[in-house]
């Protein structure tokens, strides 16, 4: 097998790690391991092997065809360039960098500070991630897990149904419910 | 404004001094912000990008910390002018002429912000000795600032959003630059080294991405971006550089109380030639003021302070030589220039024993 990054040596230090349920894999010759620094640190950089990662490996099928309607970017550019081309892209290719931001930060939220007029956190988002765990869940055929899941996004959605609603009843009804809206602190 | 005003003033990070100023040179703290609803530096058009310039031209001046500043458009300038600015840690080598790429310096060069770079802002605060916090409020009070002018690119899941996935959610690559010469010198760095990858740091030359290391000066810096707050990974970083500063006073110790001949030669050595040499590489320099360095953190060299090594370290550099000659040099006019600049340094500062 030749390296994956030159394509002409014969590839002789290999990297496996599992990320989800997807296993990457590397296969590099000793010069271009030792260029990106295998050779000295264990777990190494790993955007400076976007472009190798993001392979049919990693990829989504379905976002495979996809161009982002605002900058009209696709994942085999991206895995040219190694670069993202707007925000929408992060919509747009969804799936394929959620796996590909796990592997790099091996967390998929951010905790952080938050940008002035931003809530910190909508509750239209956190059912999303509920969701996509629970096809995972059904995936895998953990029914168990997928009935719990389902019952957690239906209460999540009541709960920002009746939000919205308490706010535009707030306008005639100054008295509502106590303000715990969505966009606490955003740290 | 000219680019050659950083020649004549202080640079804050350069100074040699604050918290254990003995062994690190250097902290740095950058963020990477977008424009909201604009497509990122290299996908945007050329009308586009001149568009964020002028903006951040615009939002810099109503900013406590940035107004007044030094503004370079690299257009505008010339090659050894950009080389220059990367010598003095101002900007990548990812800024660009090619995308509008500019830089907007405070006073002293301990704020600023790159625009145009991949990502459309890159704010970064620079200070000398080991100062993570402080440089962490500075930049989350600057970005805060600009915050109330602009309006970024950000997901309530994955926070700010930028062009390399590397850099997604605080967007924070905070850096400390140290000089290990003793865990060098002891061939226990390797294993440090691999350590500290393992606990999700990078290492890096002092220039950054794909640099080579140096004059036993290494640059450690988080990897991880997303998930952890500001705060969380200032105080990871922190602990761990605490250790390895630990260590390497450790190895310092061992070395001076076993009084080897070859510490002292080296030391001495370094000095010899660096006062003495008629022609020096940057390369060599920088390896023979490591040493200097090291006689002087060690107490076996004494009249010359860390700024001035300091100092010499940048002034070195091929760019900084040819604006200090105020024109350009070939390699060879350089190494002689280079070994004068050096000589008088080091003879003009008392250091006579």
């Amino acid at each position: 097998m030749n390296c994956q990054i030159c394509q002409k040596k014969e590839a002789t230090v290999h990297f496996t790690e599992i990320i989800g349920d997807k296993i990457i894999k590397l296969h590099l010759c000793e010069e271009c391991a030792q260029k990106k620094g295998i050779g000295m640190n264990a777990s190494f950089a790993l955007g400076d092997f976007l472009s190798t990662l993001t392979d049919s490996e990693v990829a989504a099928k379905e976002e495979e065809k996809l161009t982002c309607p605002q900058c009209g970017l696709n994942l085999a550019k991206f895995r040219q360039e190694g670069r993202l081309g707007c925000g929408q892209c992060y919509r747009t290719f969804e799936k394929t960098l959620i796996t590909l931001i796990k592997a790099i930060h091996k967390n998929e939220r951010h905790t952080g500070k938050g940008c002035p007029g931003v809530p910190a956190k909508s509750i239209s988002e956190d059912s999303r991630i509920l969701k996509r765990k629970l096809e995972k869940a059904v995936e895998i055929e953990d029914f168990e897990k997928a009935a719990r899941l389902r019952d957690l996004i239906k209460k999540t959605e009541k709960k920002s149904a009746a939000k919205g609603s308490a706010k535009t009843r707030k306008r005639k009804k100054p008295r509502g419910r106590p303000a715990k809206g969505p966009g606490g602190d955003p740290r | 404004m000219k680019i050659e005003v950083l020649l004549q003033k202080e640079t804050e990070w350069l100074k040699g001094t604050g918290p254990e100023a003995d062994i690190v040179l250097s902290t740095r703290v950058r963020l990477a912000r977008n424009l909201k609803g604009k497509n990122f530096t290299r996908r945007a058009s050329e009308e586009q990008r001149r568009l964020i310039l002028s903006q951040l031209i615009a939002a810099a001046e109503s900013s406590e910390h940035l107004k007044n500043s030094l503004v370079v458009e690299l257009e505008k300038v010339s090659e050894l002018d950009r080389q220059f600015l990367q010598e003095r840690r101002l900007i990548s080598r990812e800024l660009s002429p090619r995308f509008q790429g500019a830089v907007i310096v405070s006073e002293r060069e301990m704020v600023s912000l790159s625009v145009n770079e991949e990502d459309h802002l890159r704010l970064q605060v620079l200070q000398s000795g080991f100062r993570l916090r402080e440089c962490w409020r500075l930049v989350d009070r600057v970005d805060s600032e600009l915050g109330k002018k602009l309006e970024y690119e950000f997901s309530p899941v994955l926070g700010f959003l930028t062009a390399c996935p590397t850099n997604v959610g605080t967007g924070m690559r905070a850096s400390v630059m140290v000089h290990l010469p003793a865990l060098v010198l002891n061939k226990v760095i390797g294993q440090i080294l691999h350590a500290v990858g393992k606990l999700g740091l990078t290492v890096r030359g002092v220039y950054g991405e794909g640099t080579e290391v140096e004059g036993n000066l290494f640059q450690i810096s988080n990897q991880v971006t997303l998930g952890k707050s500001e705060e969380e990974i200032i105080g990871n970083l922190e602990k761990i550089i605490k250790k390895i500063i630990a260590r390497e006073r450790d190895s310092r110790k061992v070395l001076l109380e076993g009084k080897s001949p070859r510490l002292e030669d080296r030391i001495y050595r370094a000095r010899g030639i660096l006062r003495n040499a008629r022609l020096i590489s940057s390369q060599e320099t920088i390896n023979l003021l490591s040493g200097l360095r090291m006689g002087v953190d060690l107490g076996i060299l004494s009249g010359i302070s860390r700024g001035s090594i300091n100092q010499l370290f940048i002034h070195s550099q091929p760019a900084h030589l040819q604006k200090l000659a105020g024109k350009s040099l070939s390699a060879e006019e350089r190494d002689l220039l280079r070994a004068e600049l050096i000589r008088n340094k080091l003879s003009s500062n008392g250091d006579n024993q």
